[in-house]
C-alpha cells in the first residue's frame, strides 16, 4: 500500500482503489441533496397550523373582551360609561352649583384662553389648563327606590286612565242600582 | 297502532293549543266601525292596552309602593287587554243611536250576557254592562254608555274584579276622571 495514493491520490494502489469502488455507493454527492417533498409539506402544515392557532387565540381574546364588557357595562351603569349625548359643556354663565341639580352628568368646564398681552410663562400655564378639561364631581342623587323607564310610566299611565274610565262608568251603574 | 295514537294525540294537542287563544279572543269587540262617531265627536279618548304594554304596566304596579296600586294590581292580575273609546260631543244628541248599533249587535252574539242596564231620563243616560264567561272564569267585560253628549265603550279581556275596580274610583294615582279633559294618548318619544 502506497501512502501517497491514500494521501493525495498520486500514483496507483489497487487495494485502495478496490476498496473505493466497493464503497462508491456511499460516496458523498452534493447535487443529490434535496429536501423530500413530504418534509416541506410538513413545514407548510406547521406554518398554517400556527397561523390558525393565532387566529383562534385572537378570536378567543376578542370574545372574552366582548363578554367582559357586556357583563361589566350594565353593572357599572351610565355613570362610568357616559353616553356621548349625555355629556354637555357648561355655558359661560352657568355655575357648578347649578350643575349639581343635573344628576349623572359628567361635567366639562371650558377655560377661557388667556389674552395675548400675557407673558409666555402665563401663556403656557394657561394653555395647559385649557387643554386639560376640569372635571367637576357632581353629587350623585340618592338612587330612586323605583326607577321606571319611560315606556313603563307611559304604560302605567295608560292603564290607569283606562281603569279610571272603567271604574267611573261602573260606578254609574252602582249608584243607580239599589243594594249594589 | 301505538304510533298512530301518538300522532293523533299530538295533533289533538296542537289543535287545542291553537284553538284556546282563538276562543279567548271572542270577548274582543271590534271598534273599527265607529267612524261616524269619530267624525262627529269634539273630543275622543282612545286607550288600547294589551300585550307588552300591559305587561309593563303590571310590572310598574307591582313595584309601586302604594296599597291602592297593589289592590288594583290584584284585581287586574289576569287581565289580557283593555280597550276604551270615549266620544264627547259639542251639542246634545249630535250622534245617532244607529252609530253605536254595531257594538250593541256584537254584544248580542252568543257568550255575552247582560249583567246590568240603567236607563235614566237625566241626560238621556243608558248604561249596559255585559260579561262573558268561559266555564266559571270571566273572560270579558263590556260597558256601553250613551248620554246626551257622551258615548263610551269599554272592553276588558280576561278576568277582572268589577266590584273592587268600582271601589277604587278616585283612589288610584290618577285623580277621578273628568271625561271632558284632553286625551293623553301621545306616545313617549324614545
Amino acid at each position: 500500500m502506497k501512502e501517497d495514493y491514500l494521501w493525495d491520490k498520486t500514483g496507483t494502489d489497487p487495494a485502495i482503489e478496490k476498496l473505493e469502488n466497493a464503497l462508491s455507493a456511499f460516496r458523498f454527492d452534493e447535487s443529490s441533496l434535496q429536501i423530500p417533498v413530504s418534509a416541506s409539506a410538513q413545514v407548510e402544515g406547521r406554518r398554517y397550523f400556527k397561523f390558525l392557532s393565532f387566529g383562534f387565540a385572537a378570536a378567543a381574546c376578542a370574545c372574552v373582551a366582548i363578554i367582559s364588557w357586556a357583563l361589566w357595562a350594565p353593572i357599572a351603569g351610565p355613570d362610568t360609561v357616559p353616553a356621548p349625548e349625555q355629556a354637555f359643556t357648561l355655558p359661560a354663565e352657568e355655575t357648578l352649583d347649578s350643575v349639581e341639580n343635573k344628576p349623572n352628568m359628567p361635567v366639562t368646564v371650558g377655560v377661557k384662553a388667556p389674552s395675548p398681552s400675557r407673558t409666555a410663562g402665563h401663556y403656557k400655564k394657561a394653555v395647559k389648563k385649557a387643554v386639560r378639561p376640569v372635571t367637576a364631581k357632581v353629587k350623585k342623587p340618592a338612587p330612586a327606590a323605583q326607577p321606571f323607564t319611560k315606556e313603563e310610566i307611559y304604560a302605567y299611565n295608560q292603564l290607569m286612565l283606562a281603569l279610571s274610565i272603567t271604574s267611573d262608568k261602573l260606578n254609574l251603574v252602582k249608584e243607580k242600582i239599589p243594594g249594589e | 297502532m301505538t304510533s298512530f295514537i301518538k300522532y293523533l294525540s299530538a295533533i289533538t294537542l296542537l289543535f287545542l293549543a291553537a284553538a284556546t287563544p282563538a276562543m279567548a279572543q271572542d270577548a274582543h269587540l271590534r271598534f273599527e266601525r265607529l267612524n261616524q262617531l269619530e267624525s262627529k265627536a269634539r273630543d275622543i279618548v282612545e286607550v288600547n292596552i294589551d300585550g307588552k304594554l300591559l305587561e309593563l304596566a303590571k310590572r310598574v304596579m307591582v313595584k309601586v309602593d302604594d296599597p291602592n296600586a297593589k289592590k288594583v294590581g290584584q284585581a287586574i292580575s289576569g287581565l289580557r287587554g283593555i280597550y276604551v273609546r270615549v266620544y264627547n260631543f259639542e251639542k246634545e244628541n249630535e250622534y245617532d243611536m244607529t252609530d253605536i248599533d254595531d257594538i250593541r249587535n256584537q254584544l248580542q252574539s252568543p257568550g255575552w250576557e247582560r249583567l246590568a242596564n240603567v236607563r235614566s231620563k237625566k241626560n238621556n243616560q243608558k248604561v249596559d254592562i255585559y260579561t262573558m264567561f268561559t266555564g266559571d272564569t270571566m273572560s270579558g267585560v263590556a260597558v256601553v254608555v250613551s248620554e246626551s253628549k257622551t258615548v263610551a265603550f269599554i272592553n276588558v279581556i280576561g278576568p277582572i274584579d268589577i266590584d273592587l275596580l268600582a271601589e277604587m274610583s278616585g283612589k288610584m294615582n290618577i285623580p277621578r276622571l273628568e271625561i271632558e279633559r284632553d286625551p293623553s294618548t301621545a306616545k313617549p318619544k324614545n
